[in-house]
């Protein structure tokens, strides 16, 4: 069990900064899944970690130590890659006996302790094979193992799903999450993948162009995305944006959307009257109701059927929304009839326009810290 | 896929003509010759030739000289294909770590291989000449070491090798570094995590990844220092001194047209045709066996 600290992490390749000053702090025994688009950076910092990359600045500290100057053996870190990486000419049983017979421990111990793992990840059967011989799951499950079998201080895992099919992928979700409890190091898992973020994750890091977003507990970020761009990217099917101007009712506030619509929010802190802001509903959050009473309307473009819910696209005064409804929410609509939607305040996100910066509730933060109390 | 089919048969024999020209021309032509030759026994000014079955064949393998010819060239091959597949990995290994202006050394350490092999043996004769290359001079001066390849066998023999193996490394640098390349960068960097350092990984896994190149390399590099390296003997020592030098394919010269024994000189060709046709087969047995590692 081991804390990592990062401490205004920069990395650079000639002029390109790719990770601008990052500052994070991963608690001992944490599951950290670090997300974000293709190119945001988040591979090259768990290679920092790992000690695979050069750290341009800043400080890389693991249980205590900096490790910026350390060879990635003197580090006690394991890692499990993209495309598995096993040693194509050793068998199972020698991939995962490599870094023990590298730290020099006597063969007994090794037999055992290889034994042990294959065991936990149902490779018994398979040690004398070599990685060819093997499905993409049990590829996968000696790269694990090939992990585990050294005990180290902290795990990484570099995108290690994406190249299992759907179903497989899902699987080994739930057994990477599992082992997680029964070893209970820290890891860090990187993803683009913003379900396997969710799912996964204690604690979850969105990162966009070399900067860090966001770090909170999944239902947190999906709460209260603390970005418009947080807010696009954790979620599925994608929150729906919506240009409009901010107005203040006393204590409340509401959104003018470009036709007029007004759109209650609540009130907010540290809104300014006439405040350009982006609007910001979740498909699921957009409840169908009858066309009197409704706070958007629009006709039908497309209905897309998931069995449970159905997506329903509205082209609207304001532009395009999506309504993820419940099949027993949804009437017997053809393509262009007009439809009703309601959102309710505290379901709507708000973010300023130039900043991308999210305008909070106050009442929100209430329950956010009661909550925190409620868990330390 | 569709196979093209011609009409008649006069246009694929003569698009083939040319080249069955050449074979027969240069190669079944003398090689008959040869055959022909290592079995009679002919004047040296040609005219008379009789027939004495396998009498030249004895000859030849009852002869010291040609025990000694066998001596030098498996001592030189093997010295050379050493020599020039360690220097070959080595600066493959150094140019795989290198991250800019690779094409630039890669393009550089092709070069010698352009070289023909004679301007490779004048180039090692005056860089290694006793009375005024560098060489000769740096060995007096810091090891007080008197080298002269034309007096000592054993220098003798480090100069042909030098010249030999310097040619065929810009060769085995470039399938190294391709091999090197075709090594999965993850698999390096998971044994580095692993607890491998460097030379621990170049052992355990690129060595053994690489194992398929090395192989086809060693043959092709045998062959080349069996057949290929007359020019560099011819220049630097002339098989000398005495017959240090002297491999099989430059006895060949030797005997055929120093000695002008055509019909020892035939039959020590016709042994060497069977060592090459020998490799040869050896070669593509391997390359159609290789050892394949799919991921």
């Amino acid at each position: 069990m081991a804390t990592i600290e990062l401490r205004q992490v920069r990395k650079s390749y000639g002029e390109t900064q790719v990770v601008h000053g990052l500052d994070a702090r991963f608690e001992p025994g944490e599951f950290v899944v670090i997300v974000g688009p293709s190119g945001c950076g988040k591979s090259t910092l768990l290679r920092m970690i790992a000690g695979l990359e050069s750290i341009t600045g800043g400080e890389i500290d693991i249980a205590g130590t900096v490790v910026n100057e350390l060879a990635p053996r003197q580090r006690d870190v394991a890692m499990v890659f993209q495309n598995y990486a096993l040693y194509p000419h050793m068998t199972v049983f020698d991939n995962m006996a490599y870094s023990l017979k590298l730290a020099k421990l006597p063969k007994p111990e090794i037999k055992e302790r290889v034994g042990n793992t294959a065991e936990i990840l149902g490779l018994t059967e398979m040690l004398t094979r070599r990685p060819s011989q093997l499905s993409g799951g049990q590829r996968q499950r000696v790269a694990m193992g090939r992990a585990i079998v050294r005990e180290p201080k902290v795990f990484l895992f570099d995108e290690p799903l994406s190249n299992l099919d759907a179903t497989l992928r899902v699987q080994m979700r739930v057994e990477i999450k599992q082992l997680h409890r029964e070893l209970g190091a820290t890891s860090v898992f990187v993803t683009h993948d913003q379900v396997e973020a969710m799912t996964m994750a204690d604690r979850l890091v969105v990162m966009n162009g070399g900067l860090v977003e966001q770090v909170g507990r999944p239902v947190d970020v999906y709460n209260r995305p603390a970005t418009r761009f947080v807010a696009s990217f954790i979620g599925s099917p994608a929150m729906n944006f919506l240009h409009g101007t901010l107005s203040e009712h006393g204590d409340s506030h509401a959104v003018i959307l470009k036709d007029g619509t007004v759109i209650n929010t609540g009130p907010l802190e540290g809104a300014r009257d006439a405040e350009k802001v982006t609007l910001g509903l979740r498909p699921e959050h957009l409840r169908p109701v009858p066309l009197t009473g409704a706070h958007l309307a629009g006709s039908i473009v497309l209905i897309e059927e998931l069995g449970a819910s159905r997506l329903v696209h509205l082209d609207t005064a304001n532009g395009r929304l999506v309504s993820n409804v419940a099949v027993e929410d949804a009437g017997d609509w053809q393509m262009g009839d007009d439809i009703g939607l309601a959102i309710a305040p505290k379901h709507t996100h708000l973010f300023d326009r130039v900043s991308g910066f999210r305008l909070d509730r106050p009442e929100v933060q209430e329950t956010a810290t009661e909550e925190s109390i409620a868990a330390a | 896929m569709r196979r093209v089919t011609f009409d008649g048969h006069w246009l694929p024999y003569l698009l083939l003509f040319p080249q069955l020209l050449i074979l027969v021309w240069f190669f079944f032509w003398p090689a008959g010759q040869a055959l022909y030759q290592a079995f009679t026994l002919s004047s040296p000014f040609g005219g008379y030739a009789e027939w004495v079955g396998f009498e030249n064949f004895v000859d030849m393998v009852t002869q010291p000289e040609y025990h000694k010819a066998i001596r030098v060239t498996v001592v030189f091959s093997l010295a050379t294909t050493a020599l020039s597949l360690g220097l070959g990995l080595l600066f493959a290994l150094f140019a795989d770590r290198v991250l800019r202006a690779t094409d630039f050394y890669r393009t550089l350490l092709i070069w010698p291989y352009a070289v023909a092999p004679a301007i490779a043996g004048a180039l090692w004769s005056f860089t290694l000449d006793p009375h005024s290359g560098v060489v000769a001079f740096a060995l007096k001066q810091l090891f007080n070491w008197g080298w002269n390849p034309e007096l000592s066998s054993f220098d003798a023999m480090v100069l042909v090798v030098f010249a030999a193996a310097w040619k065929q490394v810009a060769y085995n640098f470039v399938f190294f570094l391709a091999g090197l390349q075709s090594i999965p960068r993850a698999v390096i960097e998971s044994a580095a995590m692993d607890g491998a350092g460097p030379l621990r990984r170049v052992r355990d896994i690129i060595l053994p990844l690489l194992s398929p190149t090395t192989f086809f390399l060693v043959v092709l590099n045998i062959v080349y220092a069996f057949f290929d390296t007359f020019g560099i003997i011819h220049v630097t020592t002339g098989g000398g001194p005495g017959d240090a030098t002297t491999i099989l394919v430059y006895k060949v010269f030797q005997d055929g047209f120093i000695g002008l024994d055509l019909s020892a000189s035939a039959a020590q060709s016709i042994i060497l045709m069977i060592v090459v046709m020998g490799l040869t087969i050896f070669q593509f047995r391997f390359l159609e066996r290789r050892v394949h590692y799919a991921d």
